[in-house]
């Protein structure tokens, strides 16, 4: 096949996955091969406008990703970032979940497929979700420690100011109100294993009463050795978040009282 | 550890029956608002023989265009909070592409779990089917209830009158 037909042919192929029906006066729907995860395609609706043509998802994909991921935690951490992102790269606007992007008749092609760019970036999220990234892992655990522990008794990122004013050994969430305040961390890797072990016998040295509580992204992957020093020097480990829920908020909450 | 059925499991949680709350039950015609363009509502329903888990209605109503809905039953786990959905029962609004079967539709939906499509690597929910039987959201529920077995709360027609 000579460079001619390959170029018909794959034009052809990609023109015919491209689809357009009249939906309404000046209002037509695009059918495109793509799609969210589950095989729905995008949703994208052409508008004729007094100034020209207005490419809208009419609110369906934040919606879409609602199925996996509760709205309010789409507007947090990383995956916020992510959405801000790609609607500045993309020029897309965000009018209350509903993305648009307002063109010229002479410029529709091009402002579609950066467009529809911007939409697969922000479906990349639902990966992010499935995959539950490290990046992902703290943002999951602050959001759910700070769901059951009541504002007044829990402190992001704290350090202790009367020892450590340069905030060099941080806790990554406190919990006080008790003799013994909590200090939970959140243990993503080997690194963070090392470094928590420097902090909490830092802690000791300066005489801290406090209880310290590891939360694993997950436990199995981290070397033994480190593991093993660790485990020396901290009152509780929980080898994961996601199947300790209950469990990490029955002994938070107990603990509390 | 992604959670994984078959088609045997499948059909078992399908078939079993459901007791809904009337509380519950009300709950699913009455959709709250979001930041979003789009109302919501969530129910779960405890099961009669199994405490660690439970089986969920999560509702998705687009406030931009009627014919944009989602009607999904779930099963989630307690200890780890994992979803497997189930059935998803959706609108006209957008087309559909089952890559396995390489089919595509633009119609009303009706996703349904598979073994295929999870031994594929795909979201348990992927593989769906046109519909006939609804054409706005509390058709969907309502056939939802029927196909997943969800029996009505005692109660609901003196609470009608």
């Amino acid at each position: 096949m000579d460079i001619k037909t390959i170029n018909r042919e794959i034009k052809s192929k990609i023109s015919n996955e491209i689809e357009i029906i009249a939906e309404g006066e000046n209002r037509f729907r695009l059918f495109s091969p793509f799609t969210f995860i589950d095989g729905d395609e995008f949703c994208i609706l052409l508008k004729k406008t007094s100034k020209g043509w207005q490419i809208t998802d009419e609110g369906h994909t934040f919606m879409h990703l609602s199925y996996d991921i509760e709205y309010k935690d789409l507007l947090k951490g990383t995956r916020s970032s992510i959405i801000e992102d790609s609607l500045s790269q993309f020029n897309i606007n965000n009018n209350q979940g509903i993305l648009l992007k307002n063109t010229i008749e002479e410029n529709i092609g091009n402002a579609l497929f950066t467009y529809i760019q911007g939409i697969i970036k922000i479906t990349d999220i639902d990966h992010l979700s499935r995959e539950r990234t490290k990046s992902t892992f703290m943002e999951d655990l602050s959001s759910f420690l700070n769901d059951f522990i009541p504002n007044e008794r829990v402190k992001n990122n704290h350090f202790l100011i009367d020892n450590d004013p340069q905030g060099k050994y941080p806790i990554d969430f406190f919990v006080n109100g008790m003799e013994r305040p909590l200090f939970i961390f959140g243990i993503l890797n080997d690194s963070k294993v090392k470094d928590v072990t420097v902090n909490i016998l830092q802690y000791e040295r300066w005489g801290i009463l406090f209880k310290p509580v590891a939360i694993f992204e997950n436990q199995e992957t981290i070397n033994r050795k480190d593991l093993a020093r660790f485990s020396d020097v901290v009152d509780r480990q929980f080898s994961n978040l996601v199947s300790n829920k209950n469990r990490i908020k029955t002994f938070t909450k107990e603990l509390m009282q | 550890m992604s959670l994984f059925y078959t088609s045997e499991q499948i059909d078992e949680l399908i078939r079993e029956e459901k007791l809904i709350s009337l509380e519950g039950y009300q709950s699913l015609f009455k959709l709250k608002d979001t930041k979003a363009s789009h109302k919501e509502q969530s129910v779960e329903i405890k099961r009669s023989f199994d405490d660690d888990s439970f089986f969920k209605i999560i509702i998705r109503q687009n406030e931009n265009n009627l014919f944009d809905f989602s009607v999904i039953f779930a099963i989630v786990f307690k200890n780890n909070n994992q979803i497997f959905k189930l059935r998803r029962y959706n609108g006209k609004s957008h087309r559909h592409r089952n890559k396995i079967e390489n089919e595509k539709f633009y119609d009303y939906h009706i996703h349904q779990a598979t073994e295929r499509y999870q031994i594929a690597g795909s979201k348990e929910e992927t593989f769906a089917q046109t519909t006939e039987l609804y054409t706005d959201l509390r058709g969907a529920i309502y056939l939802m209830m029927r196909e997943c077995n969800i029996i009505e709360p005692e109660g609901l027609q003196q609470n009608l009158f």
